[in-house]
């Protein structure tokens, strides 16, 4: 509805006036009164609207009236306007005086709308009187109308009106309702009745809205007194005589009682002795002076069960309201809540360990025994956080768990951690802590408990490292160890011990042993039995057999080791695998059996005739150097003859003679090879010989593979050693060389026993030959002879039997100072002078015993002295004799100067210490020279100052002169005396070697020592110097003194020019510093370098004159030298050699100071 | 003399040098409470309230002790190793003044505790700065220990 509605209601409102009547029909006067009375006659609403339509159907005998009353309720619970409520009541009455509801529940909306219409701008509003819609001729009107107006004409003509006036009731400027009149006669209605109806509703308006408030007090009152009965909470209303007016079925639950025991009756007689409490004297007061008051009351019922109740009293007209809530619940659970928050304080306060109570908000307390733990107190501990106390090596820890039980990964935590102390020492703490949390899973707080435990970490800490220390003492100990414990676990192992028992590298620790080596015997565990009860138990040499067979042997010791005094912990293992000592022992032994019994085999091949003989001898002693070999045999072989023949065997350990067994050649296989030397060895004879006669041969001997070694002397074969095995054999190569070793002699003994045979079998020629072979033996006795005489040693032959010696060359004779003769009848008593005799028998016993000796002795010579002589003896059989034949060597001169040596190295102690004894003689004495003369020094420096300062004004300038003449000799003493004290100091002090960078060197003591004016002015040159081995201290004095000359020799030449370089030659450096300066006069070179001496006057140069003396000083104690060249005005050249190599020269202390 | 208020000892054998220590320290108005002791005994009575000094406050210590090494009867190394081995006097620093600059001395002064070890100059001025700089470090600048 509505963009031109202005129009419109005009042209509505113009039909009304066209027709107002004329002559007053109505007694208004007569008529309100009536309608007044009316309405305050009724009491209801409903009432009211019916009996005001009846009122207007009889007043203006119209057809219809009809009254919609429109109530806004606003829902105080919800205030927004989708939720207003409108309740809308709707009364029709029609002139039959029948109520009869229309077909609609209300008027239709574009009633209303057209009624009601706020939102129009033009429209002046719809409490103007003149916004009565009415028509006197609906059908007309529709024609001219819009389409709202339309609806509304249609609408009621429908009803059958023709005539009709819709008037809005209000309330103030509040739409109340609207009222229809209507008549089915056109043109009915006229001004007056206009302006009756207006009048009327106007009183209509005021009754309505009279009721209407009415009605909802009502309503209100009801919906309260709805409320309070069905509220939770207890409501009462006590009346001012305590009688109870109003209770809810909260109160009488609460009180246990009826609501009838208690309405009507007062709260005395319902709860006696209630007049005495403190709550009823709180009601008393609210009651009389009309106050509100909040209480809480404790309520104990007659089972002695008790309740609390939070009581509001509020005055109201009729007496006291009372809003009672039932506590109990709370109160118990605050109780419970009050008296467990005061055990934990006071645990949380008072606890020793440190705890602290962290909210959500990070919010922190903590107690004081934490505080004590830090070093903090309290008050400062609560400007801190967590991270500002806590170390920083545990920061990131401590936080990473923190989130973890903050995001509720976890409940609880348990960390060591280090907080730092306010001292700042580190304080380690055992932290312990857990979250606590509400029904719904929401974190209230987390706890923290800390516990101090730095001494703890301390301890362990300590005690680690100890553990560590001796695991590491363990792991590398050189020997085999382990340790273990009472089970005979594994606790500790040596490196050495994986590596000895082949162990794989893998952690055995904590293993059983038993595990370990399961093939250690019932004999062994009962030692570690034993052990484990306290016994020390150890072996040199045991077996141990491994499970794979192997054999080692195990030296070992076992003992246990105490926990505490009484408590045995376990056992130590200190053990050694001495298998590889032990073989290579055995196997020196076996070398030393052979080397003897090769000896023996010389001896007695040596000893021996014919080829059988020396046969026997070797077969006879073989089998022990070559125990592999069943059945050794020896052959005698003549290849021009192509004949074998056996001379001896030995069969296992019998040896047997053979006489004329031949032999095939083709036993010993290639005759050319095998005489070439070569040995024939046939590992598997049934396989390697297929030759019938060896086969045959070799049956007799049961060879499953043998080996035939030729003996041969100078490239003829004479025979062969041949060992035949039942099994196929191989000799090792230390075997195979003693056989050789065999071969070789045998070889040259057979061919000496062949020849000897020759000579025997061919006697008739040897006695032709006999003069001649005279000649050659005496040549040969010659040639002997001569040996024996040129030895450069004396040599002779003791005959045993005689006692003398039987042959002897002439330096033995000389030796002793005896001729020729008196020699030959000594006895050895006489020549040995040995103290003790029996050392002399025991020598020749023991060349007699094992054929050889080597000593030394002492021989007495004719003149009574003594000679120390160096004795080899052996033993030689000639002609079933014996005699000893012994070398002497005179070791006297020797002896003599292992002596002197002796002597001079002990003179040379002596020396030392008298050395050392000056030095410390020295040393005291440049202590007391530094002390003693510089303190009268600085008196007379001191005095005389003090003499300037204080009484110079009465010292006229002669005396002033000579103070400072005084002061400047004292300073110039003081120089002398520590110059002096340096140049001693060189002499003395011991050397440190170390490597110098000269260059380097050189420049930084030209920076230090020279200033920078000074420098601009030089032209200081250095080439480059080489690196040298040196003590740095004083080759830097030397640096230090030459470059000081030469600096201040140059001083008063204009364009002063230093040079240092060097020269490399033959294994010396020699160092230059050339000057431009004073130079110096060669005729005075040779005084340049000593104490004291100096070559200018003071006045041209300052010095002390120690400077150069020391400079040569250390260059000789470095091994080198010191020289200069130099010519009066032109400059001088210093220069120093020093050795490339001096780690060679010895670093000597310097004697003469 | 009031012990109570010694803060330098001085000893020294040498009346000359002692005269010469005053003057310097003097010269810089830090010679009021200071006691010239003449040897190495009388030193350790001293320090120890011994013999003559007996009668000393023992809690009183001084700020420092300039000890020379050639003293007689007690030698100074001797004294030193005495003071800094007694808890009781180990504080006290104790200066080496002294004309010798042979090296064992001072290593095996600094190994008895020596707080310092000064050669004392023979130029008078030298010895004059040397002894104001050392009078103003140890009872000036330096903070002694709380006892």
């Amino acid at each position: 509805m509505g963009k031109n509605k202005d129009s419109k209601f005009k042209k509505f409102k113009s039909i009304g006036n066209d027709k107002p009547g004329t002559t007053p029909v109505f007694n208004d006067l007569e008529i309100s009164e009536k309608f007044l009375r009316l309405i305050n006659g009724c009491n209801l609403l409903e009432d009211l609207l019916e009996r005001s339509l009846d009122f207007i159907l009889e007043t203006f005998e119209c057809t219809s009236s009809w009254i919609e009353v429109i109530k806004e309720e606003v829902n105080p619970y919800f205030q927004d306007g989708a939720n207003t409520r409108t309740i809308t009541r709707c009364v029709y009455r029609n002139s039959d005086r029948s109520i009869s509801q229309m077909d609609e529940n209300c008027m239709p909306s574009f009633v209303n709308e057209l009624i009601f219409n706020p939102t129009s701008p033009s429209d002046p509003g719809i409490a103007e009187d003149n916004h009565i819609f009415w028509t006197n001729n609906a059908g007309e009107t529709a024609k001219s109308s819009g389409d709202s107006e339309k609806a509304a004409l249609k609408f009621f003509r429908e009803k059958g009106f023709e005539t009709f006036a819709l008037l809005p009731l209000l309330s103030g400027r509040e739409p109340l309702g609207i009222m229809m009149v209507g008549d089915n006669r056109l043109e009915w209605l006229n001004a007056e009745k206009l302006g009756l109806l207006k009048r009327i509703i106007h009183k209509l308006e005021i009754g309505i809205s009279r009721l209407m408030s009415l009605e909802s007090l009502r309503e209100s009152e009801k919906r309260y007194r709805n409320t309070l009965d069905n509220m939770l909470e207890g409501c009462q209303i006590i009346g001012y005589d305590w009688r109870y007016l109003y209770v809810n079925d909260s109160v009488a639950g609460h009180g246990r009682k009826s609501k009838a025991e208690l309405l009507g009756h007062t709260m005395m007689e319902v709860y006696p002795g209630i007049d005495e409490t403190e709550l009823f004297k709180t009601l008393q007061k609210c009651m009389h002076d009309r106050v509100a008051r909040r209480v809480e009351n404790h309520f104990v019922y007659p089972d002695d069960s008790d309740g609390w109740f939070d009581l509001s009293i509020q005055p109201v007209p009729e007496g006291l309201f009372l809003l009672s809530i039932d506590i109990t619940d709370r109160k118990k659970i605050e109780k419970a809540l009050q008296s467990s928050e005061a055990k934990f304080r006071s645990v949380f306060d008072n606890s020793v360990i440190g705890k602290s109570l962290t909210q959500p908000t990070g919010e922190l307390e903590v107690n004081r025994a934490f505080a004590q733990m830090v070093g903090y107190t309290l008050e400062e501990l609560n400007n801190k956080t967590w991270s500002e106390i806590t170390h920083p090596d545990d920061l990131e820890k401590s936080k990473k768990l923190t989130d973890e039980l903050l995001t509720g990964k976890t409940d609880t935590i348990r960390m060591k951690k280090r907080y730092t102390h306010k001292n700042g020492s580190v304080v380690w703490v055992d932290v312990g802590s857990s979250v606590q949390r509400d029904a719904e899973g929401k974190v209230l707080f987390h706890i923290t408990s800390m516990r101090d435990i730095s001494e703890q970490v301390k301890a362990e800490e300590k005690l680690r490292t100890s553990e560590q220390r001796l695991k590491l003492f363990v792991e590398h100990a050189p020997a085999a160890i382990a340790m273990f414990d009472n089970e005979m676990n594994y606790i500790a192992v040596s490196r050495r011990y994986y590596k000895d028992y082949q162990l794989k590298d893998d952690d055995i620790i904590g293993k059983n042993h038993y595990e370990v080596f399961p093939e250690l015997n019932e004999y062994i565990r009962s030692i570690h039995k034993r052990c484990l009860a306290g016994a020390t138990e150890s072996s040199e040499e045991d077996p141990f057999e491994r499970l794979d067979g192997s054999m080692d042997w195990v030296r070992w010791e076992m003992h246990p080791w105490y926990e505490n005094k009484n408590r045995i912990g376990g056992v130590i293992l200190f053990s050694e695998v001495i298998t590889e000592r032990k073989r290579s022992r055995e196997k020196l032994n076996k070398y030393n059996q052979q080397l003897e019994f090769l000896h023996d085999i010389d001896t007695a091949i040596l000893e021996s005739k014919s080829p059988q003989e020396i046969a026997t001898v070797v077969l006879k002693d073989i089998r022990i150097l070559i125990p592999e070999s069943q059945r050794i045999s020896v052959t005698e072989i003549y290849v021009e003859e192509n004949k074998a023949s056996l001379l001896a065997l030995l069969d296992h350990d019998k040896v047997k003679y053979m006489s004329d067994s031949e032999l095939p050649l083709a036993v010993f296989g290639d005759i050319d090879k095998f005489t070439n030397g070569e040995v024939h060895l046939i590992t598997d004879v049934e396989k390697q010989v297929s030759d019938p006669r060896v086969l045959k041969h070799l049956k007799a001997f049961r060879a499953k593979s043998y080996l035939n070694v030729p003996l041969v002397v100078g490239g003829e074969l004479v025979g062969s050693l041949n060992f035949a095995m039942e099994n196929p054999i191989h000799f090792s190569d230390d075997t195979m060389k003693v056989i050789r070793r065999i071969a070789h002699q045998m070889a040259i003994a057979l061919s000496q026993a062949r020849m000897l045979e020759k000579i025997q079998g061919y006697a008739s020629y040897l006695e032709q030959m006999v003069e001649e072979r005279t000649a050659e033996l005496a040549v040969s006795e010659m040639r002997y002879k001569q040996l024996f005489e040129q030895a450069p040693d004396a040599i002779g032959l003791f005959d045993m039997k005689t006692g003398k010696f039987s042959e002897f060359n002439s330096k033995a004779h000389e030796m002793l100072g005896y001729t020729r003769k008196e020699f030959a009848k000594l006895s050895l008593s006489e020549i040995e002078a040995l103290e003790n005799k029996k050392d002399a028998e025991l020598h020749v016993n023991k060349i007699l015993r094992s054929g050889t000796d080597e000593f030394e002795t002492k021989h007495r010579l004719k003149s009574g002295e003594f000679i120390n002589v160096h004795v080899t003896a052996s033993r030689i059989d000639i002609d079933g004799r014996t005699y000893i034949l012994s070398i002497w060597n005179d070791i006297t001169r020797r002896k003599r100067q292992e002596k002197a040596i002796r002597i001079l190295n002990e003179d040379l102690r002596y020396r030392q210490q008298q050395l050392e004894d000056a030095n410390q003689e020295l040393e005291s004495f440049a202590y007391s020279v530094s002390h003693d003369l510089r303190a009268p020094l600085r008196a007379i420096n001191g005095f005389t100052q003090v003499l300037l300062d204080e009484y110079g004004v009465l010292l006229d300038e002669e005396g002033k002169r000579i103070g400072d003449t005084i002061i400047r000799n004292t300073k110039k003493m003081g120089q002398l005396i520590d110059d002096l004290l340096q140049f001693s100091r060189m002499g003395r002090t011991s050397m440190t070697l170390l490597r110098v960078n000269m260059q380097h060197m050189v420049q930084s003591i030209y920076e230090d020592i020279v200033d920078t004016d000074d420098r601009k002015r030089i032209d200081f040159i250095v080439s480059d110097l080489p690196e040298i081995i040196a003590d740095k201290k004083m080759i830097r004095q030397v640096w230090v003194n030459l470059i000081g000359n030469a600096v201040k020799f140059t001083s008063k030449v204009k364009h002063p020019k230093i040079e240092i370089s060097y020269e490399n030659k033959k294994g010396i450096y020699t160092f230059r510093i050339k000057d431009n300066g004073a130079g110096f006069n060669m005729d005075y070179a040779d005084k340049l370098f000593g104490v004291f001496q100096r070559l200018h006057s003071q006045k041209e140069f300052e010095g002390t004159g120690v400077g150069l003396a020391l400079v040569k000083r250390i260059v000789n104690r470095h091994g080198g030298n010191c020289f200069a060249e130099g010519e009066p005005g032109k400059g001088a050249t210093f220069c120093f050699s020093l050795p490339i190599n001096i780690g060679e020269i010895s670093v000597h202390t310097d004697k003469n100071i | 003399m009031n012990y109570t208020e010694v803060e330098i000892i001085i000893v020294e054998d040498t009346p000359e040098d002692a005269e010469l220590m005053l003057m310097s320290l003097r010269k810089n108005m830090l010679a009021n409470d200071l006691i010239v002791l003449e040897d190495g005994q009388e030193a350790l009575d001293y320090v120890f309230c011994e013999g003559k000094y007996s009668s000393r406050n023992k809690k009183l210590l001084p700020k420092v002790i300039f000890l020379d090494l050639k003293l007689p009867k007690v030698h100074g190394l001797d004294v030193l190793k005495k003071i800094k081995s007694d808890t009781r006097t180990a504080k006290i620093p104790v200066v080496i003044v002294t004309s010798s600059s042979e090296d064992p001395d001072v290593l095996k002064a600094y190994e008895y505790g020596a707080n310092s070890y000064v050669v004392k100059p023979v130029d008078f001025s030298s010895f004059k700065n040397t002894m104001t700089e050392l009078g103003s470090y140890w009872l000036v600048i330096n903070k002694e220990p709380i006892p």
